[in-house]
C-alpha cells in the first residue's frame, strides 16, 4: 500500500466507544478465571476434561479476612442418580475444593451440578488489585453438566470459564457495587439458559427471572451456613432474548431488578 | 512485553498474565468488538483470549510480535463466537442488562461510538472492517495482517483499498 494514510486514520487511534470497556473489574475477572481454569485442566486427563461443554462461572468475592472456608455444605437435591458425595467427588475431579449446592436433572441424559468454592489467595494477590491487603478470599460459583457413560458419570462437554471479581469490605459491603442487592451470573448450554448468583440483601426471599416472552421462572434459593445465600435458575433456551432478574421480599414486593 | 520474554516460556506465571492483560486487554477487547459489535461477547472473547494465552504460551514462538499473536488469537475466537450458537459459551455477569440483538447494538454504536470515523467503520462489511482496523488502529503491516487473516498479502491490499474507498465515500457524504 504505497498511498499515504488518509487523514481520518488518526481518529481510529481512539477506542471505538466513548465508555470505558475493558475495566479493572473485567481484568480481575479474566485473571481469576485464567488461573482457575488452568488448575482445572491440570487436575484431570485432557481426554476427559475436554469432552464437551460444561459450564463454570467464577464469582470472585474478595473478602478482607484470613479465615478459610471449612463449613460443610447444605445440599439441595432434586434428583440423585448418584448420592451427593458422588456428585461432590465428580465435581472435585474437575477442580478440588468445591461444595455441591444443588443438583438438578437437565435432561434424560445429563444432570446439572451447581457448586461453590471459597479459597484464600496466597502469595501475590493477582486476583485482587495490587494495593489490596493480603488474605483476600475468592468465592467461585460453578455449574457442571454431567452425563452417564457405560461405566460412570462424566463431565459432558467442557467449555470456557468466565469469572468476575467483586470486592467486599470487612462488613460484607460490595463497595464497587454497593447498590447491588443481588449478584447475578449467567451462562448457558445448548438448550438451557442458566442464571445463578448470590443473594446479598437478606430481605430477598425470592428470585424471579422473566424471559423475553414474559414467562416468569422462580429460582431455587439455597441458604448456606457461612452466611451467603445462593440462587440457581436453569431456564428454557431462548436466543437473543432479554431476561430480567428480580429479587422479591416475602410479600412479593420487588426489591431489586 | 518483549518477544524474548515470552517465547522461551514453557508456563506462564500469574504476574506475566497480569502484565499482558494490563498492556493488551483493551486492545484485545477493541478488536473483538470491531469484529462482533457486541460488548458482552467482546468481554467473553477477551477472557477466552487470555485464558488461551495463559494455558498455551508455548504457542508463541516469537515469529510475530506479541500484539500480532494476540490479534490472531482474538480474531479466531471472535469468529468462533460469531459462527457458533450464542449460548454455547458462558456469558459474563450482567447478561440481564444487555441486548444482544444486532439492531440494538447498532443503535448503541450510533450513540456511543467515540467519533464519526468509528461510527462509519462499524457500517463496513466485516472483511473491510477488520483489515482497516488492523491497519489504521493497530498499525500493523500488510504482511502482519495477512498472517492474522491467513490470506495472501494481495488480498489484504485489495480489501484495504476497498475499505478506504468506502470509508472516504461515507465520510464525504457525512461531511457534505
Amino acid at each position: 500500500m504505497n498511498q499515504p494514510n488518509p487523514d481520518w486514520y488518526g481518529a481510529l487511534q481512539d477506542n471505538p466507544l466513548k465508555e470505558q470497556t475493558f475495566t479493572d473489574q473485567l481484568a480481575s475477572k479474566i485473571t481469576i478465571n485464567a488461573i482457575s481454569s488452568t488448575r482445572k485442566t491440570a487436575s484431570i486427563p485432557r481426554r476427559l476434561s475436554f469432552i464437551g461443554l460444561a459450564m463454570a462461572c467464577v464469582l470472585g468475592l474478595i473478602l478482607f479476612t484470613n479465615e478459610r472456608e471449612t463449613i460443610k455444605p447444605t445440599v439441595t437435591t432434586s434428583s440423585t442418580p448418584a448420592d451427593n458425595s458422588e456428585w461432590q467427588q465428580l465435581v472435585n475431579q474437575q477442580s478440588p475444593g468445591y461444595d455441591v449446592l444443588y443438583v438438578r436433572d437437565y435432561s434424560d441424559k445429563s444432570t446439572l451440578v451447581f457448586s461453590k468454592r471459597i479459597t484464600k489467595v496466597t502469595g501475590i494477590p493477582v486476583i485482587a488489585r495490587r494495593n489490596d491487603p493480603p488474605g483476600v478470599q475468592v468465592i467461585t460459583l460453578r455449574v457442571d453438566n454431567f452425563e452417564p457413560t457405560m461405566q460412570q458419570w462424566q463431565p459432558w462437554q467442557w467449555g470456557g470459564t468466565v469469572s468476575t471479581g467483586f470486592r467486599v469490605d470487612k462488613d460484607g459491603i460490595f463497595y464497587e457495587r454497593a447498590e447491588d442487592k443481588l449478584i447475578t451470573a449467567g451462562g448457558g448450554l445448548e438448550t438451557t439458559t442458566l442464571f445463578y448468583g448470590i443473594v446479598v440483601d437478606s430481605d430477598i426471599s425470592e428470585v424471579r427471572v422473566t424471559d423475553g416472552q414474559g414467562i416468569q421462572h422462580s429460582a431455587t434459593i439455597i441458604p448456606y451456613q457461612e452466611g451467603y445465600t445462593y440462587w440457581f435458575a436453569p431456564l428454557p433456551f431462548h436466543r437473543d432474548e432479554k431476561y430480567t432478574v428480580q429479587g422479591l421480599d416475602s410479600h412479593g414486593n420487588i426489591i431489586t431488578s | 512485553m518483549s518477544h524474548d520474554s515470552l517465547k522461551h516460556l514453557t508456563e506462564m506465571d500469574p504476574q506475566t498474565l497480569e502484565d499482558l492483560i494490563a498492556k493488551y486487554g483493551q486492545e484485545v477487547w477493541n478488536f473483538a468488538y470491531s469484529i462482533t459489535k457486541n460488548r458482552s461477547m467482546s468481554d467473553d472473547i477477551a477472557q477466552d483470549v487470555f485464558i488461551q494465552v495463559y494455558r498455551h504460551v508455548t504457542s508463541f514462538r516469537g515469529e510475530a510480535s506479541v500484539k500480532t499473536w494476540l490479534m490472531k488469537i482474538t480474531r479466531n475466537i471472535s469468529y468462533n463466537y460469531r459462527n457458533t450458537a450464542f449460548f454455547r459459551r458462558v456469558l459474563l455477569v450482567g447478561i440481564t442488562s444487555n441486548d444482544y440483538s444486532h439492531s440494538a447494538e447498532q443503535s448503541f454504536i450510533e450513540k456511543e461510538a467515540a467519533n464519526n470515523v468509528w461510527k462509519q467503520v462499524f457500517t463496513l462489511p466485516l472483511k473491510f472492517r477488520e483489515v482497516l482496523v488492523l491497519h489504521a488502529k493497530y498499525q500493523l503491516s500488510l504482511k502482519e495482517i495477512a498472517s492474522i487473516l491467513q490470506v495472501p498479502e494481495g488480498t489484504v491490499k485489495s480489501r484495504l483499498f476497498g475499505a478506504r474507498k468506502r470509508m472516504s465515500a461515507l465520510l464525504k457524504e457525512e461531511w457534505s
